[in-house]
C-alpha cells in the first residue's frame, strides 16, 4: 500500500529569500521529541492508550501561507492506530526547528554564506511503496509497554503545595502537565549542592505517573517526584561549570533505584550552576534580592536531556547559588517537542507521607 | 551459536527490540548501528562523538566494544546504552 511521505530540508536563505547553500535533510532522530510530545499529548486527552510508544506516526507539513510549497511554517504529527488510521493530531510550531538550525550554522561554519543564519524549512514529497529502512542490517521496533500510572487525589496534593511562580498553575488549560515536586527532595538536592562547593553536582529525581482518582473519567496526567538519587562524580570530574555522569554513573543511579524497592520511574535529573560564588565576587553590588542568573538551560543542559530523558514527561530541574540571593531553582521540561522552563508545585508532604500514599495496602494500584 | 539473535535494548528511558543481529558483529559495531535506529545522536551540538556503553543486564556488567554478540549474548538478553554526557553552563 502505498503512503505519502516527506523529507523535511534546512535551507539557509539571504536577507532577500534567496537560497545560499546546500539544503540539509533532517534525519528522523529530529523528530523524535515532537512524535513523543504529541502521543504523551494523546495520553493525557484520553485519546490515545497510556502506552510508552505510539503504533505508528506520519509526518505532515504545513505549508507556509505567504510562500507555498514546499516552504512549511509547523507540522503535524498524525500518531497512528493499530488500524493505521489517524487516532490523533498535534500542531508543532516552525520554532520546532530552530534549534537544529543552531546546530547546523554551528557545525558548519560558512556554508550559510556572509554569517547569515536565515533559514527555510522545506518538505519534499516522497511517495513509498514500502516502510522500510535503507539499512536493513538488522530491524528495531519500539517496545509498547504500558505507563505505570498511579491514582492519586489531584485536589490533596494541590491544596498541600504551593506554585513555583507564586501562582497557581491552571492544570487542565495550558500545555504543561502538572509537576509536584515534594520540598524535602528539593531540601535534599539543595544540600547535595551546597556540599559541592564551588564544582557542580547532579542526580536523578525519582516518583510516579498519576491520574485523579476522584475523576470518573480518565483525567489529565501529572507527576509527583518523591526522592531525588545524586549522582558520584569522581575528583577528576568535578567542574566548577560542568558534570559528567558517566555510564558507571547511570549504573550506580540505576542500581541505588533498584534498590529503594518502590517500583518508582526515573521522572527527572537536577543539577546545580554554583558558578556564580565565583563570578559574583563583590556582592554589594548586586541588589536584587530575585537574582536568578544562575538558573538556565545552557545548550549542554538541552542536548544532555534530549540523550538522557527525551520522554515527553521528562524535566529537568537547575539550582542556582548567587552570593547576593542565595539558593534558587527552575524546572525545565518539554513542550511540543521543545526544552521550556515551566511551573511546577512545591509539595509539603514528607516522605513517610508520600510513602503511604503511593504504597498503602488496597490504595493507588497502577492502573 | 545461532547465526542471529534478538535482543532488547534500551536507553535510558525507552525499551526496543533487535532483532536478526548478526551474531559475528562486535558490540562496537552493534552500538553504532543502533543508534540512529533507536533515534539517539551519535553526535553533541560542537560536532565531537557521544560515546554510549551498552551495559548487559543479566550479566551486570558493561561490555567491550570488541566483544563479540554471540559470544558475550544469547537470545532475549537485554542492554542498555548509557551515554557519556556532559551538563553544565557550557
Amino acid at each position: 500500500m502505498s503512503e505519502v511521505r516527506y523529507k523535511f530540508f534546512i535551507v539557509p536563505i539571504d536577507v532577500d529569500g534567496r537560497q545560499t547553500g546546500r539544503p540539509v535533510e533532517l534525519v528522523e532522530s529530529v523528530f523524535a521529541p515532537a512524535i513523543d510530545w504529541t502521543n504523551l499529548d494523546g495520553i493525557r486527552k484520553n485519546v490515545l492508550p497510556p502506552l510508552t510508544a505510539p503504533s505508528g506516526f506520519t509526518l505532515v507539513p504545513r505549508w507556509s501561507e505567504t510562500l507555498c510549497e514546499p516552504v512549511v511554517d509547523g507540522f503535524d504529527v498524525q500518531i497512528l492506530g493499530e488500524d493505521s488510521t489517524v487516532a490523533f493530531s498535534g500542531t508543532i510550531p516552525l520554532m520546532y526547528f530552530e534549534q537544529h538550525v543552531k546546530s547546523f550554522t554551528r557545525s558548519n561554519n560558512g556554508s550559510t554564506a556572509q554569517g547569515v543564519s536565515l533559514f527555510r524549512i522545506h518538505a519534499v514529497r516522497e511517495d513509498s511503496g514500502v516502510c522500510d529502512s535503507a539499512d536493513s542490517t538488522f530491524t528495531v521496533e519500539k517496545i509498547k509497554r504500558p505507563l505505570d500510572i498511579r491514582y492519586t487525589s489531584f485536589d490533596n496534593l494541590l491544596h498541600a503545595s504551593t506554585c513555583s511562580s507564586g501562582t497557581h498553575q491552571e492544570s487542565s488549560s495550558g500545555s504543561d502537565f502538572p509537576v509536584f515536586i515534594t520540598e524535602e527532595t528539593i531540601d535534599k538536592a539543595v544540600q547535595v549542592s551546597k556540599n559541592s562547593g564551588k564544582t557542580e553536582s547532579g542526580g536523578i529525581l525519582v516518583g510516579y505517573l498519576c491520574r485523579d482518582s476522584h475523576s470518573d473519567h480518565a483525567s489529565d496526567i501529572f507527576a509527583v517526584i518523591t526522592a531525588q538519587i545524586h549522582a558520584p562524580v569522581e575528583n577528576e570530574d568535578a567542574r566548577e561549570t560542568s558534570i559528567r555522569f558517566t555510564p558507571a554513573t547511570w549504573s550506580h543511579l540505576r542500581g541505588a533505584l533498584r534498590d529503594r524497592h518502590k517500583e518508582e520511574m526515573i521522572l527527572s535529573w537536577y543539577h546545580s550552576h554554583p558558578f556564580l560564588k565565583s563570578i559574583c565576587g563583590d556582592v554589594t553590588e548586586c541588589k536584587d534580592a530575585t537574582c536568578t542568573r544562575s538558573v538556565f538551560f545552557s545548550n549542554a543542559d538541552v542536548q544532555f536531556h534530549r540523550i538522557a530523558f527525551s520522554s515527553a514527561y521528562s524535566t529537568a530541574l537547575v539550582i542556582g547559588d548567587a552570593p547576593c540571593s542565595g539558593v534558587s531553582y527552575g524546572l525545565y521540561g518539554w513542550r511540543w517537542g521543545m526544552v521550556v522552563k515551566r511551573d511546577f508545585y512545591i509539595l509539603r508532604k514528607s516522605a513517610s507521607e508520600m510513602n503511604r500514599l503511593f504504597h498503602q495496602e488496597g490504595n493507588n494500584a497502577s492502573e | 551459536m545461532s547465526a542471529t539473535l534478538t535482543l532488547e535494548v534500551s536507553d535510558m528511558q525507552k525499551d526496543f527490540s533487535l532483532k536478526d543481529i548478526p551474531s559475528t558483529a562486535t558490540v562496537g559495531e552493534l552500538i553504532s548501528a543502533a543508534i540512529p535506529k533507536m533515534n539517539l545522536p551519535s553526535k553533541d551540538d560542537s560536532g565531537a562523538p557521544v560515546c554510549y556503553r551498552a551495559r548487559h543486564e543479566q550479566a551486570g556488567r558493561h561490555l567491550n566494544d570488541s566483544e563479540i554478540v554471540g559470544d558475550a549474548l544469547k537470545n532475549d538478553d537485554r542492554l542498555v546504552l548509557e551515554p557519556n554526557i556532559e551538563a553544565g553552563v557550557g
